[in-house]
């Protein structure tokens, strides 16, 4: 998967992810095919990055669920990269409380995050 | 260890000239030295560099240190936040500005890098605040160094970080263990030499040197247990790259300075990133070099 910005998306380019607006509307689906009408419309729905199918071409590229990106990332994805970060040290006895801890740390915070926008959406009705 | 002795020799001739500190940064450790120095004196130093003194003053203004927007002057800055903690504060805001920001390698971005290394210094900051530690600036500074090694290795060892970041990628290891594979030395001990070029503090070289094995710094030193959980948590939080994107077991002795119960583990993530917010001014430092992109 690549994680690109806008400006590099091309016609053909396949999703990895669904597009989706600030307020979580999905826009188009996983899977689906960039035409140039979405492309040319990508700047007026406000979405700067996208996700789409190939190899990362530059580090930049590389998709990185945990840290400051929670927005775009499901509490799967979240809980797979910690995994995948501490796949060497899982069974080590602190590294087990610090897993647990930070799991739980993603977990209060993706909460926060997904009522946080139902309430968005509650208060423009 | 003289197999490791012989490879820094070869390392250190291989490098050549390393960029100096800015003399302002070296002349405040030297006043450090004696208690008695006064602000007006600290004043005079930085202020003989302009650009330096705008940084310093725009980053004791950031919300990070406490008086956002308060602090006109030097000299106030020092009556404020101590003498020690303007020096960290010159050291960090000259850092950035001695290694190019442009990308060498493919794989390693520059940029990233030194959010890891914010990422540390705010984190080693945080838990220095936790535990009482008597200095945090200085734990701010040394979560900002631990790595500098790796920069030297981009910079001056080109071929073979080239290599360590090839076997990071294909065989799926850690920097550490893909360097010691390639070249036998590790990033901990170029950096802590860079340190003694420097002529940086005793215990900042030992935290530098030993980030990765706190176990084995000197029992009284606790920097290099600070830094060394800096970067376990820097790593688990995903701020920033340095090479490589894997957790090492954290050191029991360094855990254990932090007495923190399990269940307070998801509070002090959250301290961490109220922590990052904070420390903005920073990132945005960083994000507005110029890079060849
Ligand atoms: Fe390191
Ligand atoms: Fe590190």
């Amino acid at each position: 998967m690549r994680k690109i910005t806008i400006d590099k998306a091309a016609e053909g380019m396949v999703l990895a992810k669904p597009l989706k607006k600030a307020d979580g509307q999905v826009l188009l689906g996983e899977g689906g095919r960039l035409s140039p009408r979405v492309i040319t419309r990508l700047n007026e729905w406000e979405i700067d990055i996208i996700f789409v199918e190939g190899e990362p071409e530059s580090p930049d590229e590389e998709e990185c669920a945990v840290g400051m990106r929670i927005d775009t990332a499901s509490l799967e994805e979240i809980c797979a990269t910690i995994d995948q970060r501490f796949k060497y040290v899982a069974d080590h006895i602190v590294m087990k409380k610090i897993i647990r801890g930070l799991k739980e740390h993603f977990l209060r915070k993706y909460n926060a995050n997904v009522s946080g926008q139902t309430d968005d959406q509650d208060s423009s009705k | 260890m003289s197999v490791d002795k012989q490879t820094i020799r070869t390392v250190v001739s291989k490098v050549g000239t390393l960029p100096t500190l800015p003399y302002v940064v070296t002349k405040l450790s030297k006043m450090l030295e004696n208690p008695l120095v006064s602000a007006e004196e600290v004043n005079k130093v930085i202020s003989s560099d302009q650009a330096l003194t705008a940084k310093v003053l725009k980053l004791v203004n950031s919300a990070f240190y406490g008086f956002p927007g308060q602090i006109s002057t030097v000299t106030h800055a020092v009556v404020i936040l101590g003498f020690s903690a303007v020096k960290s504060i010159a050291l960090s805001a000259s850092v950035f500005d001695m290694f190019p920001m442009e990308n060498k390698s493919l794989y390693f971005d520059r940029k990233k890098f030194w959010e890891h290394s914010i990422g540390c210094a705010v984190i080693a900051r945080l838990l220095a605040r936790r535990i009482r530690y008597h200095d945090e600036e200085e734990a701010f500074v040394c979560g900002l160094l631990h790595d500098i090694g790796k920069i030297i290795l981009d910079q001056y060892l080109h071929d073979e970080f080239v290599q360590i970041l090839q076997e990071v990628r294909e065989r799926d290891v850690t920097f550490l263990e893909a360097e010691q594979v390639v070249m036998n030395c590790t990033h901990a001990r170029i950096g802590s030499w860079l340190g003694e070029q420097w002529s940086l503090p005793a215990q900042l070289r030992d935290s530098i040197a030993h980030h990765h094995n706190p176990e084995q710094s000197n029992p009284e030193f606790t920097l290099s247990k600070l830094a060394h959980l800096a970067d376990a948590f820097t790593r688990a939080k995903g701020i920033g790259n340095s090479g490589d994107d894997l957790i090492h077991a954290v050191s029991r002795e360094a855990w254990d300075i932090l007495h923190i119960a399990d269940k307070d583990i998801p509070d002090l993530f959250d301290e961490i990133d109220v922590e990052i917010e904070k420390a903005e001014i920073f990132f945005t430092i960083i994000s507005e070099m110029k890079s060849s992109s």
